[in-house]
């Protein structure tokens, strides 16, 4: 008889969760060690995983298995994808996770060029281009943005005791913006990209004036054309537009320009 | 018939490394220490990006030093195109930095390095045992949290510090009640001290020079580099007395001063910079500093820290008359130019350094961080330290290279992620 995965097996009382780290800065899960709620939080949960404050961390058969930062290796291709068999729920933690991120941004260094930054042999071979988890395991939830939101990960945590199920954020960044109708930033020529990015972060940025730099990924739904247009029409070349687009995970953007150019071409056919 | 043991990855350290022992005829060979962390070519992403876009990039090196990242990956990008902040932004600064350096210190005091010294294995463990203990650390690592939020709107990746100042300046009722809350924290601070002064640790010596960012404030200095020896030179001559070098079988970068290893950090400071300390500071960092050579006084050092920041904050904040002003306005003049920015992390002296052509893409950046500047002398001292621990078990001598290892603070995210061991012993 084959043997039963955990996602078909009974919830535990107490959740245990493990908390995974590949490449990236960790700042999600400092994020989740800054937490108010901390406290409450280790009650809640039996952590069994979490390198960064745990000395023996125990491969168990996890009910939520949070995963930071992007794949860049062969062997932690291999260790993603025993995290997901033991998981019952894997949750992709932050922007390196979902899409890529910081990390994913040396796909695109040119080859001659990297070769300097390869630092040995060893490295090369056990390398791959840096890449969001969803390429290679099922992801059943994200939580987005540069780093994840406290509330976001609590919203997550308690509904998940609770039993509810949940529910992304839809629409973009400008939904929550303040400064939305009025001064907005694209008004003053000042390139903010919360129209393109999908939103659910209260718009955190824009409340300290600083323009959406997309932390939370590229909103399916958005007019990329028109936007990457407009910024262009300021006297930004194409290669300032792409980097500051691509920031936080460049496949995906660009896969979603391509998608929204593809639907202008639809109505226009 | 050699004996081979693969002890696990390090953990409660921030990022992935492995250490490779070696022991032939009861003698230490070889303590290798390797990074292993997946390379994210900081150096080679910033290339090619508009200066605009450089602070936001830098501070995701680190999640747990992202404050200072996007300080001085700003002050090298100021400094290049020759942009002067206010008075104002300067102190709302060095009060940022001390929140960064609060979280940082709190967070490696009392989740990473006690937990060592208590036997209950993990901050897990001592939330169950010592829940006073854990509610204390949890209000001096909320204070960081609260000032960077204050200043700069979010606690990891800071967002309001920018080109030329704040984007937002916080409103007085914002300072008042951070003020508040400094004052609160002193005892926390004070008992944070006195706790990890009176926790046994080896006695075991491995001095080496310990330099440290002097010649402004005891956390916002950028004039020179000293060190306590005697050597004295100016920030940006750094390259000249600091070279890095990469290793086979290492994705981080190493760094030493005449060829031999030195120090920076939390214990390089207060030995540099002891005369800008607070009188109450100054009293418990005489006797460490007496005792510099000892590496496990880092964690005094920076519980001392922790104290003279709040202290430093209080301060800066009580006396500020503050304006609500915008960042300094500038015009990205068509030549190219270069900038170093310097600043005091919470494991020592960060540099960033970039060059830029006539359109503000950056087209050069060298980033030399702590880790990498401590990394070869924590080598050093774990073969000094083995031989007085080798008769003990494997998970002794394990938890023993452990401790020192985290006594130095490394961040290997930084330094480029898991320490495993291999051992190795004829």
């Amino acid at each position: 008889m084959p043997k039963k995965s955990p996602a078909s097996g009974p919830k535990h009382a107490k959740p245990i969760v493990g908390f995974f780290c590949f490449t990236c800065c960790e700042g999600c899960g400092f994020t989740v060690l800054f937490l108010d709620d901390l406290s409450r939080l280790l009650e809640k949960l039996d952590i069994k995983y979490f390198n960064l404050i745990k000395e023996k961390n125990k491969e168990a058969e996890f009910d939520i298995a949070f995963v930071e930062g992007a794949i860049t290796t062969k062997r932690e291709v291999s260790k993603l994808k025993q995290i997901r068999k033991k998981s019952r729920l894997v949750v992709a933690l932050g922007a390196c996770a979902c899409y890529g991120g910081i990390p994913a941004m040396r796909n695109f260094i040119e080859s001659k060029e990297l070769g300097k930054y390869i630092y040995n042999q060893q490295m090369l071979s056990d390398s791959i281009e840096a890449q969001p988890i969803d390429r290679f395991v099922k992801v059943d939830h994200y939580l987005h943005g540069c780093p994840i939101l406290k509330k976001e990960f609590m919203d997550f945590i308690n509904g998940y005791l609770e039993g509810k199920k949940f529910e992304e954020f839809k629409g973009p960044v400008c939904n929550q913006c303040p400064r939305r109708g009025k001064d907005c930033f694209l008004r003053e020529k000042t390139v903010c990209m919360g129209a393109l990015t999908r939103g659910g972060c209260d718009a955190v940025c824009i409340k300290q004036n600083i323009p959406c730099i997309m932390c939370r990924g590229p909103l399916d739904t958005a007019n990329f054309p028109a936007e990457v247009a407009l910024f262009k029409s300021w006297g930004l070349d194409e290669k300032d537009v792409m980097n500051k687009l691509s920031k936080f995970g460049e496949q995906k953007v660009k896969d979603a320009i391509l998608k929204s150019k593809g639907e202008k071409d639809a109505k226009k056919a | 018939m050699p004996r081979k043991l693969e002890l696990d990855h390090i953990t409660k350290i921030e990022g992935h490394a492995k250490l490779h022992v070696k022991i032939s005829g009861g003698k230490v060979e070889e303590a290798k220490l390797n990074v292993l962390e997946g390379a994210r070519f900081f150096e080679g992403i910033l290339k090619g990006k508009k200066f605009n876009d450089l602070s936001h990039i830098s501070s995701r090196i680190c999640g747990i030093c992202s404050v200072v990242h996007a300080i001085t990956s700003i002050k090298a990008i100021e400094d290049a195109f020759g942009i002067k902040v206010s008075e104002q932004t300067r102190k709302l600064r060095e009060v940022l930095n001390i929140g960064g350096i609060i979280q940082s210190h709190a967070l490696h005091l009392y989740f990473l390095t006690l937990p060592d010294y208590s036997g209950v294995g993990s901050a897990i463990g001592l939330a169950k045992k010592h829940k006073a203990l854990v509610e204390r650390a949890l209000r001096l690592k909320r204070l960081g949290n609260h000032i960077v939020f204050t200043l700069a709107g979010r606690d990891v990746h800071p967002i309001g510090c920018v080109i030329g100042g704040f984007s937002r300046i916080p409103d007085k009722t914002m300072i008042d009640a951070l003020v508040e809350e400094l004052k609160q924290c002193k005892v926390d601070a004070v008992e944070t001290v006195k706790l990890f002064s009176g926790l046994s640790y080896p006695e075991f010596e491995n001095d080496a020079p310990k330099f440290a960012l002097s010649g402004g404030t005891y956390f916002y200095s950028d004039r020179i580099v000293r060190c306590e020896r005697g050597t004295c030179f100016p920030t940006k001559d750094y390259k000249q007395h600091f070279k890095e070098y990469l290793r086979e079988g290492s994705t981080a970068e190493f760094a030493t001063q005449e060829g031999k290893s030195y120090l920076v950090g939390a214990l390089a400071r207060l030995c540099n910079n002891f005369e800008f300390l607070s009188n109450e500071a100054k009293q418990y960092a005489r006797q460490v500093c007496e005792n510099k050579s000892n590496p496990f006084m880092n964690i005094i050092a920076q519980a001392i820290e922790i104290l003279e920041g709040i202290n430093r904050s209080i301060i800066i904040l009580s006396n500020l008359e503050l304006k609500s002003e915008k960042p300094v306005e500038f015009d990205v003049k068509p030549c190219s130019c270069e900038g170093i920015g310097a600043c005091e992390a919470p494991r020592g002296i960060l540099f960033h350094h970039y060059k830029f052509d006539d359109e503000g893409y950056c087209t050069f950046a060298d980033i030399t961080t702590p880790t990498t500047q401590s990394l070869q002398h924590v080598e050093e001292s774990i073969k000094a330290f083995l031989p007085s621990i080798l008769d003990k078990g494997q998970e002794e001598i394990k938890l023993d290279i452990e401790k020192l290892i985290r006594a130095y603070d490394p961040c290997i995210s930084c330094s480029t992620h898991f320490l495993q061991l291999d051992w190795q012993e004829d």
